[in-house]
């Protein structure tokens, strides 16, 4: 007979009290089991492993971990590391399936090792794979010959110590992988040749692809072109090619930042673009049918022929919430003949909002942005129900730094301050490799003529006058930003910033040599 | 933008102790339990929470009110950094609690299936754990005495388990 059991409130009171006090074996063991292998996958598994002498529950529990968690730092050789490996895939529970398994290790690492050691886990049938490889040297991937049916995410991250050499070394990919069920693919600062486009577009269900400070490279151009990507995210510093070409029938997401050379787009499909560059843009592209939301920024857009911007903004005529930087409408503002007969492109417009971008010391604080009559009658003639946003930024300004610093979070404002100097740091220190590397290729636009020699000279003395003045901005920032870190912190950062001055100064003598010169 | 907290629906909550909780409906949608009963029109009247205490429940509803006072993250918008600043923040502050009151967060959270929450109090868990010894484990997570392995029992899981121990 069944009895239905009826709990009175104060039964129940003294239930949760009781389980507070007395009853709780261990708190842990209390939950399910899928949350207790959450817990776990933030772990290392030799961690997890050595929870099997913490009590009787905990004895074979390691045995069921859906996540696994490698890292060569837990081991005093590698040859531990890979006989620990092996007895995590042949004592676990096989019928468990692995569904992510992070691995990270050095270098010293060889090719084999690695290979032995992913297609171990790849024949367990992983799901989610993440591999994180810190480098001392130039080196190839060990995934030469991966091959997974079941492989639905993949991330592959290079690592280098210290936050200013991620670049120094390369790692690459070779050309042959078979993962027919992956839909996520995430690169972090992978070098790729243009022998690695077949990669992607080999992997026949990839949804999303991430390439962030990838180095693309490639005698002419790097193209990603796949028929069912949906979603493509570029962070670029450092790519050497032309231009970049995306043929995507089916994206509907796209972000491009920190790019600045040729963006080729066919996406009929896009719904959301994101573009973000520092000093030009060149965007050709098919009209964008399909339109909701476009961010575009460029932080220093003066030498930009404004016919391609407003080119640009006429092929974005269906969108419906648009943000601009204020620098963009100033520099189209000294073309008002561009625009002025111009019917306005945006017809669906429901939102502008317009923000300014750089604030620098010199600025006011709160500087307002604003823009001219006609300028705004272009953008927002064709929709006059749209609403219009002015903003500054003022998250990034050192001004508001600086009043946090203030405040009681001291601490967690230096923490902060230390993580955007080594993010400044590295740009910058990008910034000049990449001036290194021009100065001295440039010989070969010298022409013949006295004349073409002089216009080149000018030209070039003027780029350099720029270069200049924007690698001592970025110096300043960056100088602001340590005065105000405490001493403890600053020590961190200084055997960077030493390095990264010392570079500053070759950089520098090499610019103005030339303008010291010509004078 | 449209619901101001004067004017929009509430959803009352009851905890085990019989302690009720008025809030705006907003806010309980965080759960999507509760969620999936507002769809299913079943949550008009109280809503009994047998197994959640209110020390508990009233934590759970600070969580989510912050959460859904902050601007949401779809997938596309360029998030406002501070806003993303400042939640991670009041998680940090939310999680110095002791380890019984995070369990009976973590088991409210997964029977309320309010995804962030659950993943706040694994990796609080996750991160007192990591690094230290079984001794300190032990103590961490207040395992019974009664429960311990007898020491040849447990000379036994380490001679098994040879290869993960230094």
């Amino acid at each position: 007979m069944m009895t239905i059991k009826t709990t009175s409130q104060k039964e129940t009171q003294t239930t949760i009290k009781r389980r507070r006090k007395t009853t709780m074996a261990d708190r842990l063991s209390d939950l399910p089991e899928d949350l207790i292998h959450k817990i776990f996958s933030y772990i290392s598994i030799k961690q997890v492993v050595e929870t099997s002498a913490l009590s009787s529950r905990w004895r074979f529990f390691w045995t069921s971990m859906p996540y696994l968690n490698f890292s060569s730092d837990d081991f005093h050789s590698l040859a531990d590391f890979s006989i620990f490996v092996n007895h995590v895939f042949s004592r676990r529970n096989s019928e468990i399936q692995v569904s992510s398994l992070m691995l990270s290790f050095h270098e010293k690492a060889t090719q084999a090792f690695v290979e032995r050691i992913l297609n171990c886990a790849l024949s367990h049938n992983v799901q989610q794979l993440t591999v994180t490889c810190t480098l001392e040297n130039d080196s190839e991937f060990p995934l030469s010959l991966c091959s997974s049916q079941s492989l639905k995410h993949l991330t592959l991250k290079k690592d280098c110590c210290g936050p200013l050499y991620w670049w120094r070394y390369a790692l690459t990919l070779s050309s042959m992988w078979e993962l027919p069920a992956l839909t996520t693919l995430h690169l972090d600062r992978i070098e790729l040749s243009s022998d690695n486009t077949g990669l992607i577009s080999k992997c026949a269900n990839l949804k999303n692809l991430t390439l962030e400070k990838c180095r693309m490279m490639g005698p002419d151009g790097f193209i990603i072109s796949h028929s069912g990507l949906s979603y493509l995210k570029i962070e670029d510093w450092v790519s050497d090619v032309k231009f970049v070409s995306v043929v995507a029938p089916h994206l509907n997401y796209l972000s491009i930042s920190g790019f600045s050379r040729d963006i080729l787009i066919s996406a009929p499909n896009l719904a959301y673009l994101l573009l973000e560059s520092y000093e030009c843009l060149n965007v050709l592209s098919d009209d964008f049918q399909s339109l909701e939301k476009v961010d575009i920024c460029i932080s220093c857009p003066y030498k930009e022929d404004p016919h391609r911007i407003v080119g640009l903004l006429q092929r974005l005529h269906g969108v419906k919430y648009l943000t601009l930087n204020i620098e963009i409408l100033e520099h189209l503002s000294s073309y008002v003949g561009l625009f002025t007969h111009r019917p306005s492109p945006f017809a669906n417009l429901k939102s502008l909002v317009i923000y300014r971008e750089r604030v620098y010391k010199s600025n006011m604080p709160n500087e307002k942005a604003d823009m001219s009559t006609e300028l705004k009658n272009y953008l927002l003639h064709s929709s006059p129900s749209a609403t219009l946003t002015i903003v500054s930024r003022q998250i990034f300004t050192l001004d508001n730094l600086l009043v946090l610093n203030y405040l009681a979070l001291e601490d967690t404002i230096a923490v902060k301050n230390v993580t955007s100097a080594q993010d400044l740091m590295a740009k910058l220190q990008v910034l000049l490799e990449q001036e290194k590397a021009n100065t001295g290729t440039n010989r070969a636009h010298f022409g013949r003529s006295l004349l073409s020699r002089q216009n080149y000279m000018k030209v070039e003395v003027e780029r350099r006058k720029e270069k200049v003045h924007l690698f001592c901005l970025k110096l300043e920032e960056i100088e602001e930003l340590l005065e105000k870190l405490p001493a403890s912190k600053r020590a961190k950062v200084q055997r960077c910033y030493s390095a990264l001055l010392e570079e500053f100064d070759i950089v520098m003598a090499k610019l103005t040599g030339l303008r010291g010169l010509l004078i | 933008m449209s619901t101001s907290s004067s004017s929009s629906k509430k959803i009352v909550l009851k905890s085990a102790d019989n302690e009720t909780f008025e809030i705006d409906e907003i806010v309980a949608l965080e759960s999507q339990a509760i969620k999936n009963m507002i769809e299913d029109e079943c949550a008009d009247n109280v809503i009994p929470l047998g197994n959640i205490d209110s020390k508990t429940l009233s934590k759970i509803i600070e969580y989510c009110k912050k959460h859904a006072e902050s601007p949401k993250k779809d997938d596309n918008a360029d998030i406002d950094e501070k806003a993303v600043e400042d939640l991670k923040s009041f998680d940090a502050e939310f999680a110095k609690v002791d380890m019984p009151l995070i369990q009976d967060i973590l088991m409210a959270a997964n029977f309320l299936n309010i995804d962030n929450l659950i993943g706040l109090m694994c990796r609080t868990i996750a991160d007192r754990i990591k690094g230290k010894t079984p001794e300190e484990i032990r103590k961490i997570l207040n395992i019974n005495k009664n429960d311990l392995l007898s020491p040849e029992q447990e000379a036994k899981a380490r001679e098994e388990n040879s290869w993960a121990f230094d």
